[in-house]
């Protein structure tokens, strides 16, 4: 399989006033055509900020990207690339769908013409062929009558409803690649499995890669091919599915998992990971989990652990990985 | 939609009639005997005064003299002006149509001026182009504007020459063609309406930046963006429109504002509008002008409110339909 993107060496601050926050750093990963790679991690990770700096939606200022950083699409690399390029792969090559659908949504437009705006942004086509497409797209992605619901206003539809329109409005122009920042977050349970399911019947439909944002692991076991576990700002550890869930490498992985409550491995409590987040604009010397991590050794404290290879196309940044089976790559 | 209109035009009458109360009491209160403010250089036997005072119906009692001022007003007879003889009417509509130009002149400025440049900070802020304008805005919005107009007179009428400074047409506007007497009105009309509009213009950009900020702050711009809109939809098209809605507040607050405003900037450039028709009428206790005056103004307002709020009920989908 072939890289359709490649992230490298991310790293995007934010200038404020408490300071420099390095929300992202030295972040890499690939994602492979016909892929999906579930990106996973606690609230204020830093996966929001890794999504839309693909797409170069950062405001900068504040925000920044560091020197090394690069993001390459299709060979391009999209943070060197001129805006109006850069418009042409948002949304047609690229696109993205987020967590709040409500406030995603423009309130004073209309679902159907906010959807139709997409499609005219890249294709040459007539208002009247954009919105009968909108209204297909809206049957797509399973709203009863499209065609009166095209003109409902974002308020009067379910958070559901309106997730469903930024699927379709996702989708409008074919892209390759689909990024969806914890896209069921903010729905009732119910919901979320079937925004779940539409996702998965539409990625297998039109072949897209999708890179599937979320602090749920357990989610990620039906429907990510890798994962990239994130904390601190850095992914810490990634690799196939099934070799992340069945022999974890780094101990926060580990500490995720066994937070997830699992049928096949009954108890009669959930283990957490103790301690929470460390913040962005102070984040621990050496390898930032340290201070939540059982196994912490005196070098963890002062040295950031490089990535090592735990097994093939598996890599984790820890320490203990230096001595027992891995070797440095 | 029907209700809101009802409950609206409710809301108004009992507006203009707390209005028409307290213009009666205010106007009885205030120092000064109307009869004799007509009479200030002559002396008067008191025998003349009362037959004014029995004929101008100031000799009943209070209670007597406001129900018959209501039932006028309802009737819409504003009476005799005291001090012109001719009724308070004929005041009003010579004065009116001066002011409503003005005033909708000084609205246009302020609004095109304050919205392209609010538009254009709240787009980029924290520019250098962003604090220089808030700089001149906020210099422009702390000048007194009856200072502002005669700096205006000084510079634009009496050093260049370009505009003339007071009146609403020149002594020869009689004798030019059509085209001519336009011409004539508007080079008249420049510099009071750019004094009376130049204050709300740095207003109107104040509130229409931060409106502008606080959309863009929104995460359907975001959307917008993500999509490949261009910079110029997303400003445009998904900013501006929900900054609209503030705009359209302000609109319905800058009403009274202006008619205020309009009082100093018609009394500076000698403009014969209800402002300087009410600066007089007051001077000379003329009761029944500065009603009719106050009257009109304040239903001008309060109908220019309730189209505001119409308007932001139209404009904003999620209170269009309840
Ligand atoms: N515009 C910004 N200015 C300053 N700091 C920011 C900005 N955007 C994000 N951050 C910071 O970057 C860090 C990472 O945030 P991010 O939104 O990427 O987390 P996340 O992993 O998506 O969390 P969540 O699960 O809550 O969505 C946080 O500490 C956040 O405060
Ligand atoms: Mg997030």
């Amino acid at each position: 399989m072939t890289a359709l993107l490649r992230v490298r060496h991310l790293s995007t601050s934010f200038q404020t006033e408490a300071g420099l926050v390095r929300a992202v750093d030295d972040v890499s990963f690939d994602l492979a055509e016909g892929e999906t790679l579930g990106l996973v991690g606690e609230s204020g990770s830093g996966k929001t900020v890794t999504a839309l700096s693909i797409l170069r939606l950062i405001p900068q200022p504040p925000g920044a990207f560091g020197p090394e950083s690069r993001i390459e699409y299709d060979g391009v690399d999209l943070l060197r690339l001129p805006s109006r390029e850069l418009r042409k792969v948002r949304g047609a090559q690229i696109a993205m769908i987020f967590q709040e659908p409500m406030s995603s949504l423009n309130p004073v437009l209309t679902v159907g013409s906010q959807i139709s705006e997409a499609i005219r942004a890249h294709e040459p086509v007539s208002r009247k062929e954009a919105n009968d497409r909108a209204v297909e797209l809206l049957d797509l992605v399973g709203i009863p009558e499209p065609g009166r619901r095209f003109r409902d206003y974002p308020h009067q539809m379910s958070g559901g409803m309106q997730q469903r329109v930024m699927i379709g409005m996702a989708l409008s122009c074919r892209p390759k690649i689909l990024i969806a920042d914890e896209p069921t977050t903010a729905l009732d349970v119910t919901i979320q499995a079937q925004i779940l399911d539409l996702l998965l019947e539409l990625k297998e439909r039109f072949a897209m890669s999708v890179l599937f944002i979320t602090h749920d692991l357990g989610v990620l076991a039906g429907v990510a091919d890798r994962v990239a576990v994130m904390y601190g700002g850095s992914i810490v550890e990634q690799g196939p599915v099934r070799a992340v869930f069945e022999q974890p490498a780094h101990p926060y992985t580990r500490g995720l998992l066994h937070a997830v409550p699992r049928v096949d491995r009954p108890s009669d409590r959930i283990e957490g990971i103790p301690g929470s987040v460390p913040t962005a604009t102070a984040w621990p010397s050496g390898c930032r989990f340290h201070p939540r991590c059982s196994e912490c050794m005196k070098r963890c404290e002062v040295d950031a652990p490089p990535s090592y290879s735990a097994g093939t196309d598996h890599t984790a940044r820890c320490w203990l990985l230096d001595q027992s089976e891995g070797q440095r790559q | 939609m029907g209700r809101f209109v009802l409950r609206r035009l409710a809301q108004s009458a009992v507006i203009v009639f707390l209005v028409a109360t307290l213009t009666f009491v205010l106007l009885r209160m205030a120092p000064g005997d109307p009869v004799r403010a007509q009479f200030r250089d002559v002396t008067v036997s008191q025998e003349v005064i009362d037959e004014y005072r029995r004929s101008w119906g100031l000799d009943r009692s209070m209670p007597v003299q406001y129900v018959q001022y209501l039932g006028n007003l309802i009737r819409g007879d504003f009476g005799q002006s005291f001090s012109l003889h001719r009724p308070a009417w004929d005041v009003i509509r010579e004065a009116l149509p001066n002011t409503v130009v003005l005033a909708l002149a000084a609205l246009g400025i302020s609004f095109a001026t304050g919205m392209v440049l609010g538009t254009a900070q709240g787009a980029n802020p924290n520019s250098r182009m962003d604090h220089t304008l808030t700089v001149i805005t906020l210099a422009v919005f702390s000048i007194p504007i009856f200072w502002l107009g005669l700096m205006f007179m000084l510079v634009f009428g009496q050093w260049m020459g370009w505009f003339p400074i007071g009146g609403e047409v020149s002594p020869v506007y009689r004798g030019l063609p059509l085209v001519g007497q336009l011409a004539d009105r508007f080079r008249h009309l420049v510099l009071p309406a750019l004094t009376l509009g130049l204050g709300g213009a740095a207003v109107v950009a104040r509130f229409h930046r931060a409106a502008m900020a606080e959309a863009f702050a929104e995460n359907f711009i975001r959307t917008a963006r993500a999509k490949g809109l261009s910079e110029q939809t997303v400003v445009l098209k998904h900013a501006l429109r929900n900054a609209l809605l503030p705009a359209i507040t302000m609109f319905g607050l800058s009403l009274p504002v202006l008619f205020s405003g309009s009082v100093l900037v018609e009394y500076v450039f000698a403009w014969h509008g209800m402002g300087l028709a009410a600066f007089e009428a007051v001077g000379r206790r003329d009761y029944n002008v500065v009603t009719a005056i106050t009257m009109i103004g304040a239903t001008l307002v309060v109908a220019g409110n309730m189209v505001a709020d119409l308007l932001y009920r139209l404009a904003d989908p999620r209170t269009a339909e309840s």
